[in-house]
């Protein structure tokens, strides 16, 4: 008997040595072209060029994933008219880019299309993932691997989600399937706090392949919020064979002075190609980055090497850009607020991990509006100056300014009117196992909002299409 | 927001922007963020000076900085 329990001993050490997460692998050289990238994927049938629809989902547990769902049944209901052709809303998405919660919906559509409309809320949305969680915690067979100081809770939940979930897919089923959207997963660098995605454009810099990556492991990255889940581990080789860093980066780099962001956005990027100072990236919730996922989104349109600002010079340039943000934020009742007594240290240790989650989402929406409304505001300038000239001066004197028009439309559970109700939906709570009653109220309240935006409404009137219940045409209009 | 003009005479051409697509020769292209980039043309190789290295801050929607790239005589140019 102690010869067994021994040899027990013995084969658990032994397995918690062998445990070791999987290591994304080291490219063999280096192509532009090759691997998850925008240019990899076809517009698709129903997807134009000239209308590019990008969607970002927020973090928020089963609430965000819900939320975001809601969102895309009622895209899929909103039938529109672009370029004579019919064809919806949700058939016209290019990128959906998302963190934590919502990255299960976006990585599910993007693996899985239409089935998301039949199968996540059985696969997902209505599954207590928190009892699988705990359940494979706590079973004695996963100690001896939980045991290994390569293989921690994050593994544990990413193998859940692959098994139950995403069903062993990788990135090569997303290249594979040729189609938009790209989807863009976002995690957080847990050394600076910078954002990670995982595309081909982000591994380039580790050196590595995203190919085989399993997509659980980049959601559960994504939703690896601090202390309940570990940081999960990816590896940096150093630049590939034949690796040329894109020209954004360096000349960002010369911009300290002149362009803040872009130098702050590049010197993280180019730090990971020094194998002297980093071999390997630990990454936590992407929501510590950017809570509603639109930075990418916006940096793709900022950005030289964005996949949105490169469609400049080609020859389907885009006539009109949305955004669609589903910000699954709330504002729980706190009992602090009510108490003299601050609080412990437990306590501010999840304030610490969640309140800063929520500080910029609402800056970031109103930057991507602001930049859209300053990009208005100059083609304004300019025809009306055009006008003015052709007016007294003909010919023109001004050459064609090309761009496109860009909306901004925000669901969120702050729109709700009604204050008990809007009181109901902030308290909800983050987590993997709402009850399926809230699901559903939050699925359902998704499409409502979507249709109650008086930007999402008069966007889809000028698109040819109907909101049922839509607010009539005010100042917020997308026209 | 900063804006440039890329002159290049005869027929409009891809105008690269740090070596991606960022709009047409002859037109005011719009950079959201300030900064230094890289200004070239897509191919034919057929124009001097290659590339235009240029900072942009503080510019205007109807005065914008123009770079001029001009063609190479035919014998010139490397296929």
């Amino acid at each position: 008997m102690r010869r067994l329990a021994a040899l027990a001993v013995l084969a658990s050490l032994a397995a918690a040595g062998c445990a070791h997460y999987p290591v994304n692998p080291p490219l063999a050289r280096w192509d532009k072209d090759a691997g998850y990238r925008f240019a990899a994927l076809e517009p698709g049938a129903g997807n134009s060029d000239s209308l590019f629809v990008c969607l970002s989902f927020s973090g928020g547990g089963t609430r965000a994933a819900a939320l975001a769902y809601g969102v895309m049944k009622e895209l899929r209901r909103t039938a529109i008219v672009w370029k004579g052709q019919p064809t919806t809303l949700l058939a016209e998405v290019d990128c959906i880019s998302s963190v934590s919660g919502g990255s299960f919906t976006a990585a599910y559509y993007g693996l899985f299309r239409d089935e998301l409309f039949t199968s996540f809320e059985q696969d997902f949305l209505k599954k207590n993932v928190t009892r699988a969680l705990i359940g494979r915690a706590l079973n004695p067979f996963n100690w001896p691997r939980l045991a290994s100081p390569y293989w921690s809770r994050i593994d544990l939940a990413a193998e859940l989600y692959d098994e139950t979930i995403f069903r062993g897919a990788t990135y090569r089923t997303l290249i594979d399937a040729r189609d938009r959207p790209f989807v863009v997963l976002n995690a957080t660098n847990m050394r600076n706090g910078v954002r990670f995605e995982f595309t081909q454009d982000q591994f380039d810099f580790l050196g590595s392949s995203l190919d085989t990556y399993p997509v659980a492991r980049a959601v559960a990255a994504s939703s690896a919020f601090p202390f309940l889940l570990s940081p999960l581990t990816v590896r940096a080789w150093g630049p590939a064979p034949g690796f040329q860093m894109h020209d954004e980066y360096t000349t960002a780099l010369k911009d300290f002075d002149l362009s803040p962001v872009r130098y702050h956005r590049a010197r993280p990027q180019v730090d990971y190609l020094d194998q002297s100072r980093v071999q390997y990236v630990h990454l936590l919730d992407g929501g510590l980055a950017d809570n509603i996922g639109l930075r990418s989104v916006e940096r793709a349109a900022q950005a030289t090497d964005g996949f949105i600002f490169r469609r400049r010079g080609t020859d389907a340039p885009i006539e009109r850009l949305v955004i669609v943000a589903v910000n699954a934020r709330t504002d729980p009742d706190d009992d602090s607020s009510l108490s003299a007594r601050a609080p412990g240290i437990i306590g501010v240790g999840m304030k610490t991990a969640t309140v800063s989650m929520e500080n910029y989402s609402f800056e970031t929406v109103q930057a991507a509006r602001q930049r859209a409304d300053n990009e208005a505001t100059v083609t304004r300038m300019y025809e009306d100056c055009a006008r003015l000239l052709g007016e007294c001066v003909p010919p023109r004197l001004l050459d064609p300014r090309p761009t496109f028009k860009t909306c901004v439309v925000e669901v969120s559970f702050e729109a709700i009117k009604d204050d008990a109700e809007r009181r109901r939906f902030l308290n909800l709570p983050t987590r993997f196992d709402l009850p399926a009653a809230d699901v559903d109220a939050v699925v359902e309240m998704g499409a409502t909002l979507l249709r109650r935006s008086p930007y999402y409404a008069s966007l889809v009137r000028t698109l040819g299409g109907t909101v049922p219940d839509g607010p009539a045409a005010s100042d917020a209009e997308c026209e | 927001m900063e804006f440039l003009k890329v002159a290049f005479p005869g027929a409009s051409r891809v105008v690269l922007v740090n070596g991606s697509p960022g709009g047409h020769t002859n037109t005011v292209l719009t950079f959201e963020l300030s900064g230094t980039y890289r200004i070239s043309l897509a191919p034919p190789n057929d124009f001097i000076p290659p590339v235009v290295e240029v900072p942009l801050a503080r510019t205007s929607a109807f005065s914008p900085p123009v770079i001029t790239f001009n063609p190479l005589p035919p014998s010139a140019i490397i296929p």
